[in-house]
């Protein structure tokens, strides 16, 4: 058997989201910076997540969403997450939080409270997301 | 009265044995929409209009918002009212819904992000939709729109939106092409059966595609086979669409190449139409995130709607990046677009030397792959249509489908065009292959942008 010390990375769309490009893009960024990629594309019921992790083992889960879907499926995954004695770090994409200040404080709450390290709302570009997953991942920068 | 295939009648066997059908029987819906004033059809009105017809977008879950929404639409000057559809009945997921309607109810708030017309069901959604004077258009993203559609039809929507193509390679990836395309047979024929004389229902393709980084062309064959498909079916008034491409060049390109093809492959199949429009939308990659901009946006969308002689558009609203518009949204979006289009007038598309090279360079390409993939001269062959898929011959960038090929890539010029940086499978000659990079290599000033994400957001700023 080939051990390699490759960081393991679950990544897919949450929900009936169908929002494909990102991830698309995010699989060949993570692809290209040596990354073992388990990407499970759109349309996922959080349950498979949940397998994926078990098989695979992942040290970081990424999730995506567009146009509110995090809000059904969230809890959903939390608890199917529950089970694992080892999780891993727990990310969210995509268009996520209300344009109301208020209420997007009170959103990232609720997704902290979901087990969320990160949160990346509407980024341009993948920099900010490779910098805090290597510091994350007490890789050197 | 029309007949209807065997095919249809097994098809139809099947869905009635889903209880989310509701034992609806498909001649009572016949004899509603023939009790429809023909203002409520779409097609009417785009003969009548000078300018484009207006259409939002919109749909929330709760039924009394949902009808506050038509109502405020219909007075902020809107000429067509959307149902747009959530993601669980766009999946199919009946049940799902059903479900998360019971946590709205109790929690009081909404979850779904449209309208779930086939748990509200046609009874109450009828009701709704016939307190507005206008047509309703159906927005949804589904590969399998049977039970949907019987729906929608029975609750007096008319314009139907969707195909076996565009409606499954960009929205599905647990659906085989194959199935997509006989259910959307399913959905034409019913939607044929469903038109009379002065009553057409009006099937619109969606041309948008993945609205990221889609080459003309592709957008070209996907409009023109699923226009021969549905009107191999018997419809008879059909809108062909594609998004705001971030070029204007390209957006007439594109009308006119559409205008043309279209024509002539009917003629060839001697397919005959009442009615074939061309639906504009609105830029649909991503937006910028300040109103400034976005409003920006949607007054060039617009400009180019009118430009292009587009009979709808279809259009956004500065909250695009945020969220699901908001009612107050769609109808300032509705009011500036109505301004716009009522002060700006014009006779003919306008056209220059760059504009008629880039035509007939498309023309030529369009009419090399479909008549590869037309393999059947004398009716259009479904079998043809999957065999383009699995070769890659129809391959939009971005598609979720296991079954799409992902081997046409594309970038953005220095002018916002989209061009073919790899044809892929197309089957393209060498001829024009050549053709293309020479017109490319002739134009000194086109820079090639190699980074992806900055051409996917070329709209944000």
């Amino acid at each position: 058997m080939i051990i390699n010390n490759k960081k393991k990375i679950v990544m897919g769309v949450i929900g009936h989201d169908i929002h494909s490009v990102s991830n698309i893009l995010m699989h060949k960024a993570l692809k290209d910076s040596d990354y073992d990629v388990l990407n499970l594309g759109v349309d996922n019921h959080p349950d498979l997540y949940k397998d994926a992790i078990i098989e695979f083992g992942a040290d970081v889960l990424l999730i995506s969403s567009l146009n509110g879907e995090w809000k059904f499926w969230l809890p959903i995954l939390q608890k199917s997450l529950n089970p694992l004695k080892t999780k891993p770090l727990l990310y969210l994409g995509g268009n996520i939080f209300s344009l109301n200040k208020k209420e997007s404080e009170i959103e990232l709450y609720k997704i902290k409270s979901y087990g969320f390290k990160r949160v990346f709302d509407r980024n341009k570009n993948f920099d900010n997301f490779f910098y805090y997953l290597k510091k994350d991942l007490n890789e050197n920068t | 009265m029309k007949t209807l295939s065997n095919f249809f009648h097994k098809s139809r066997k099947e869905i009635l044995r889903n209880k989310y059908l509701r034992n609806l029987k498909y001649e009572d819906t016949l004899i509603y929409l023939n009790s429809l004033n023909k203002f409520k059809f779409s097609f009417n009105n785009l003969d009548f209009s000078e300018r484009p017809l207006i259409q939002p977008r919109g749909g929330f879950s709760s039924i009394p918002k949902q009808q506050k929404l038509n109502i405020e639409l219909e007075k902020a000057g809107a000429d067509i009212i959307p149902l747009t559809i959530d993601s669980f009945t766009r999946l199919n997921d009946y049940e799902g819904a059903e479900k998360v309607l019971i946590d709205e109810n109790k929690l009081n708030k909404e979850i779904l992000n449209g309208y779930p017309l086939v748990n509200h069901g046609y009874e109450k959604t009828r009701e709704i939709l016939s307190k507005v004077n206008l047509p309703v258009s159906l927005r949804h993203g589904t590969a399998d729109a049977r039970i949907l559609v019987e729906h929608a039809l029975a609750s007096g929507i008319t314009d139907i939106e969707g195909g076996g193509l565009s409606y499954c390679l960009p929205y599905s990836r647990k659906i085989p092409v194959e199935k997509s395309l006989l259910y959307w047979g399913y959905v034409d024929e019913l939607c044929s059966f469903m038109s009379t004389n002065k009553k057409l229902i009006m099937r619109e393709s969606f041309g948008v595609l993945t609205a990221t980084l889609v080459p003309p062309l592709i957008i070209i064959i996907v409009e023109v086979l699923e226009l021969l498909m549905s009107a191999q079916k018997g419809i008879k008034a059909f809108m062909m669409t594609f998004a705001q491409t971030g070029s204007l060049v390209q957006d007439i390109v594109i009308s006119n190449v559409l205008r043309v093809i279209s024509k002539k492959y009917l003629s060839k199949y001697d397919f005959n139409l009442d009615v074939l429009k061309i639906g504009y939308h609105h830029w649909m990659g991503p937006f910028p995130h300040n109103f400034e901009s976005s409003n920006a946006l949607i007054i060039q969308g617009t400009l180019n709607a009118a430009l292009i002689k587009a009979d709808k558009v279809i259009i956004k609203t500065k909250f695009e990046s945020h969220s699901i518009p908001t009612i107050e949204a769609n109808c300032e979006a509705t009011k500036s677009v109505k301004y716009m289009l009522d002060i700006f007038k014009i006779k003919d598309t306008f056209t220059n030397e760059e504009i008629l090279i880039e035509t007939n360079n498309l023309v030529e390409q369009a009419e090399c792959v479909l008549d590869n993939i037309l393999k059947n001269k004398n009716k259009i062959d479904i079998i043809d249509i999957c065999d383009a898929v699995n070769n890659g011959w129809v391959d939009i960038p971005f598609s979720p489908h296991p079954q799409n090929k992902n081997k046409v890539k594309t970038y953005r010029d220095h002018y916002g065009m989209v061009r073919f940086s790899d044809y892929g499978n197309l089957p393209l000659t060498d001829y024009l292959k050549e053709k293309d990079l020479k017109i490319l290599s002739n134009n000194k000033d086109l820079l090639k942008n190699n980074n992806i994400i900055q051409a996917i957001n070329w709209m944000v700023n």
